[in-house]
């Protein structure tokens, strides 16, 4: 099964994808920042990030660029975020996302996203 | 301005308004063999004109302005 | 001639100038895409600035060349020799109605039979025409006539009378014409409406009608006051102004847009009239020759004999009136002739009615149980991805990024079983983390044939990755996918287009002034000397005196500066003589079946604007000359054992205050004895002369009037445009021109030119207290000769310097002054050698001084016809120096 790390600061946002996510038969973990999605990803591999941007201590695009620097497999990264500037996606591709999806994300979007990112083809 | 109805000849002047299209009519039917002057006529109200394409009276003379005249020569003119 | 298009020309000449240089360079580099690239973006910004203008003409070609353009771009057509000579011409055309406009302010319709021809001609290079072209055959005919007034089914344009529909169909070549109806309701009175006078005040109106919805009641039970009238309107205001004057009743107006040809309806008494058959098949014989003007000839003839009133004297007039806008539109004029036969409306269905314009190409195909809404999520990811990967800020986390990115792409195409070659994406995937590039990826990603693009997704990113704040200030390329209709957005501005340094366009007149002025300012600054002098030698204040000279010496650098720098404004570098010549070179080597290769050297040297320009017809000559008396045919240079293409070099440099331009050929030389014998029999020189001049005398022959080296004059060196006109027209410019050549070798020819024309160099001489100024460019030397080493040969003095005989003429003697010239207390005579011509001259003189610049200033009036001088200067001290033509005094 393929496995996804949400990570939000928001319990309410984490839950919200996990029930879209394990709808589709994804398995999920969550990390509420930065770091703590850091130390996770390092000890076990993921298939896919969700990453929102806004966190403490350490945000989605400090996340990603530490992310990216490692000598790790890479897994694609959807950033969700309720910014929609031009200028976000810009620095959200620059910092390793993969794709970009404004908040509220509709759940069959989250879906068809996650599963293309998967390899995985739509039922 | 109001129509200048003189004995036979009906004298269109400036902007004739909506409200002049009864008192035509009423002129019209009471004379068959009425004459119309639009010589110093701008223009009239649609329904003074439904009137006389109705009753299709002699036109002694067109308005001055050429193209109001266009409109009016393909439905006026016996 | 307002400002816009007086820019507008100006800017269109640079844009055709550098299109020409393009396609030249493109004949060397076929496949370069930049090159490509640019020429498409010169001839689509022309092409759009036409836009701004009537000047239908133009805009129709450069959209044929726009549209060629785009095809060799996308690989569609080849470049080839003839593809060259097409867009060459067509862009010669262009600068031709340039030239119209700029006589004229405007463009006739004279051009239009040139216009169609050779938009025709770019058309039909490219392989898949996709919008109308106006080929005869595939007309322009409209894809669909309007569904006219459905309300009421037997109404038909006919009803729109003749002259409002010519107006429509003359209109409608610029604009569009709409067919506006506009039923009021019955009750529409008791809201306040007066539908007369809206229709009346219709923008742009054109034609207007009064139709009634039903029959009328008798005036008894006539109700004045229920609407039963309809209107119908022709205008040509856009649609938005159409409807924003109806937006109160806008659910009772009907707008369609109404093809020109459908206007085009004969009407009139279809009985009687002269007997016409033999007009109709002599008008489709000349249509099928493409006689056009015999055609508008026996359609006026007929149309006088014919009663205007008639079916056929409509038929007629419509005839010119298409004849008048659209000529090139056969299918459409023999329409018109052939209803003359059957009295009937023409039949436009004739010809083939092109289908609507096929929907964009679909997606690619994919598995077919995909959602459409997957594919867009696809083609979103994959260019998103494809926009990660031509990243190149360097940042420290780059390669992790090109790897998610090809694990993105890896999985989105499997997800869409489209990754049938997963090794070859792994094998990109290693050399890119290897460079650090995303390049390789890119590739493989573009050589996936299975990915299709789709327009709205790639606008939406293209607008949606700008600059990112604080990744090392590199854009967010995203990428070059292209869109499926092809359809490139180019904002830029002329100057972006051409490239090159930032230039400001003066005219020429404030040029002028200006250097006048400074001109000026140059002599006027030299009387402060001679003033200091007066000061201190008139009246004695010898403080003032120091003190002018030094504020002199302030104002005379200054002066000088801005001379300089007015020159430097003034000054061009030659290349703009040269550019015409690789057009030149290659189009008459062509005509003449001659191989030819042109080099330039020092095509930067700059020369006064003026002289270049005054440069550029005698240069078109002399090199019209190696090309077709020179330069031999590929076969003969064979079998003289030289290379089979000729070269022609044109060689420009500076030296001091002149421009020399050598022109050399490899040619066949000029034949002294030829020359010799030419010039013998023509009676321009006598027979021992013949037999005395050298071969290097006898080349330069072909100075005289009258003389070419060829039996037939070639009609490219022109008839009477000989070696004396050139020459002269150099000397007017104060230059010099020189001839060498060597027979089987070939024939160099140099040009002297001053390096401006404001300024000459003279050297002051003085005789018998008069002084005259003698150009520099002349002077070979000063010398003093001691009185005893002067010769009398027959008539003339000479003597001799370092072994040459030089002859001597008394300058008081060529200029008729009485006074005999004065030798120096060591008895010696001042002698000025100077050149004329290809000999050497010793003017005696009294006295030598200093050199100076000056302004010359030609003789006018009266005085021009003295020969001896080339004009006078004003000195510091007011004084006026006579300068010297040394031609016309030896």
């Amino acid at each position: 099964m393929k496995r996804v790390l949400i990570i939000d600061d928001a319990a309410t946002v984490r839950m919200y994808h996990r029930n879209t996510l394990e709808a589709g038969g994804l398995g999920v973990e969550e990390a509420v920042n930065g770091i703590e999605a850091l130390e996770k990803a390092l000890q076990t591999s993921f298939d896919l990030y969700v990453v929102d941007i806004n966190m403490p201590k350490l945000d989605g695009y400090g996340f990603l660029r530490e992310l990216r620097s490692r000598e790790i497999p890479q897994a694609p990264a959807i950033m969700v975020s309720t910014e929609a500037e031009p200028s976000d996606r810009a620095l959200a591709y620059a910092a390793g996302a993969n794709m970009y999806l404004t908040k509220p994300v509709k759940p069959d979007q989250l879906l068809i996203y996650a599963r293309l990112l998967l390899g995985e083809e739509q039922p | 301005m109001p129509i200048e109805f003189k004995k036979n000849v009906a004298l269109f002047q400036d902007v004739v308004a909506v409200d002049e299209a009864e008192g035509l009519l009423e002129w019209l039917q009471k004379r068959p063999g009425a004459k119309i002057d639009l010589a110093a006529c701008t223009h009239l109200h649609l329904a003074n004109l439904q009137v006389l394409m109705a009753a299709q009276p002699i036109i002694v003379a067109w308005p001055e302005t050429l193209d109001f005249r266009a409109w009016l020569e393909p439905v006026l003119r016996r | 001639m307002t400002p816009l298009l007086a820019q507008f020309l100006s800017e269109a000449r640079d844009f055709l100038q550098g299109i020409g240089e393009k396609l030249m360079l493109l004949e060397d580099a076929p496949a370069d895409k930049d090159l490509i690239n640019e020429l498409f973006r010169l001839v689509h910004t022309l092409k759009g600035n036409t836009g701004l203008f009537e000047f239908p003409e133009m805009t129709r070609v450069l959209h044929a060349g726009e549209d060629l353009m785009d095809a060799i771009r996308d690989g569609r057509v080849a470049y080839s020799r003839e593809l060259a000579d097409r867009l060459l011409d067509a862009m010669d055309f262009v600068g031709l109605l340039c030239d119209e406009i700029t006589a004229t302010g405007a463009l006739g319709s004279s051009q239009t039979i040139d216009s169609a021809r050779l938009t025709d001609g770019l058309r039909l290079l490219i392989p898949a025409p996709s919008e109308t072209s106006s080929l005869p055959g595939s007309a322009a005919v409209p894809a669909a006539l309007p569904a006219v007034a459905e309300a009421n089914p037997s109404w038909t344009m006919a009803a729109i009378p003749e002259s409002a529909r010519m107006e429509g169909y003359r209109r409608g070549r610029g604009e569009t014409v709409f067919l506006l109806t506009y039923t009021p309701g019955e009750g529409c009175f008791y809201q306040g409406d007066d539908p007369f006078f809206q229709a009346r005040q219709t923008p742009d109106l054109l034609w207007g009608g009064i139709y009634t919805r039903e029959p009328w009641a008798s005036l008894k039970e006539l109700d004045a006051y229920r609407c039963i009238l309809d209107f119908r309107v022709l205008s040509t205001a856009t649609r938005l102004e159409l409807v924003e004057h109806f937006r109160y009743v806008l659910d009772q107006v009907k707008i369609v847009e109404v093809l020109p040809l459908a206007l085009v309806l004969p009407q009139g008494d279809p009985n009687g009239g002269p007997v016409y058959e033999d007009f109709v098949t002599d008008a489709l014989s000349y249509l099928e020759a493409g006689r056009l003007p015999e055609f508008e000839k026996a359609t006026r003839a007929l149309m006088e004999l014919s009663n205007p009133d008639l079916w056929l004297s409509s038929a007629l007039r419509w005839l010119l009136l298409v004849l008048e806008h659209e000529p090139g539109n056969l299918v459409v004029l023999r329409a018109i002739v052939e209803s003359l036969q059957t009295l009937s409306p023409p039949d436009w269905g004739g010809a083939a009615i092109p289908e609507d314009k096929p929907a964009p190409a679909p997606p690619a195909p994919g598995p077919s149980h995909l959602y459409s809404r997957q594919e867009e999520c696809v083609h979103e990811i994959i260019t998103v991805q494809r926009a990660i990967l031509s990243l190149a800020d360097g940042a420290p986390w780059q390669k992790g990024r090109i790897h998610a990115a090809a694990t993105t792409l890896s999985a989105c195409l499997r997800a869409i079983d489209e990754l049938d070659a997963p090794e070859e994406l792994d094998s990109a995937l290693t050399l890119s983390l290897a460079a650090n590039s995303g390049a390789e990826l890119i590739s493989w990603l573009d050589g996936l044939h299975s990915v299709a693009t789709m327009p709205s997704v790639d606008r939406q990113l293209t607008e949606e990755l700008p600059l990112p704040e604080d990744a090392g200030g590199d854009v967010l390329v995203a990428g070059s996918v292209p869109t499926a209709e092809g359809e490139i957005k180019f904002n830029r501005r002329a100057e972006d287009a051409i490239g090159g340094p930032k230039s400001l366009k003066v005219d020429q007149v404030k040029i002028d002034r200006l250097m006048n002025l400074i001109g000026e300012m140059v002599v006027s600054k030299n009387a402060l000397p001679y003033l200091a002098g007066r000061a201190e030698t008139v009246f004695g204040v010898r403080e003032l005196s120091r003190e002018i000279k030094t504020q002199y010496t302030v104002i005379n650098r200054i002066a000088e500066e801005m001379q300089d720098a007015i020159m430097q404004v003034c000054m061009m570098p030659v290349s703009f003589v040269f550019q015409r010549f690789p057009r030149l070179v290659r189009d008459t080597s062509r005509k003449l079946g001659k191989e030819v290769n042109l080099v330039f050297v020092g095509e930067d040297t700059e020369a006064d604007k003026n002289i270049i320009e005054a440069l550029g017809d005698p240069l078109v000559h002399i090199v019209r000359n190696s090309l077709d008396h020179g330069i031999e045919t590929p076969e003969v240079r064979r079998v003289a054992g030289k290379p089979v293409a000729g070269n022609l070099t044109i060689r420009a440099s500076q030296e001091s205050d002149r421009v020399l331009i050598e022109i050399q050929d490899d040619g066949k030389g000029i034949d002294p004895l030829a020359i010799k014998r030419k010039a013998y029999d023509m009676g321009l020189i006598d027979e021992p002369t013949l037999d005395r001049i050298s071969d290097q005398e006898a080349v330069n022959l072909v100075f005289l009037p009258g003389l070419s080296t060829n039996e037939v004059v070639s009609d490219l060196s022109g008839r009477g445009v000989g070696m004396d006109v050139v020459r002269a027209t150099v000397e007017k410019v104060n230059g010099s021109i020189s001839l060498a050549s060597e027979l089987g070798k070939g024939t160099r020819i140099c040009l002297s030119l001053p390096l401006s024309m404001a300024v000459t160099k003279v050297m002051i001489i003085e005789s018998d207290g008069q002084f005259f100024g003698v150009p520099m460019e002349s002077v070979v030397e000063t010398v003093r000769v001691p009185r005893a080493r002067i010769r009398a040969i027959k008539r003339s003095e000479a003597t001799v310097l370092r072994g040459r005989i030089v002859a001597l003429k008394s300058i008081n003697t060529l200029l008729g002054i009485a006074a005999s010239h004065k030798a120096n207390a060591d008895d010696e005579s001042a002698v000025l050698v100077v050149r004329a011509g290809e000999e050497s001259v010793g003017l005696l003189v009294d006295q030598f001084h200093e050199t100076a610049d000056v302004i010359l200033k030609p003789m006018t009036g009266v005085l021009a016809g003295l020969s001896a001088f080339s004009g006078s200067a004003l000195m510091g001290d007011g004084s006026v120096l006579m300068v010297l033509n040394l031609k016309g005094v030896l």
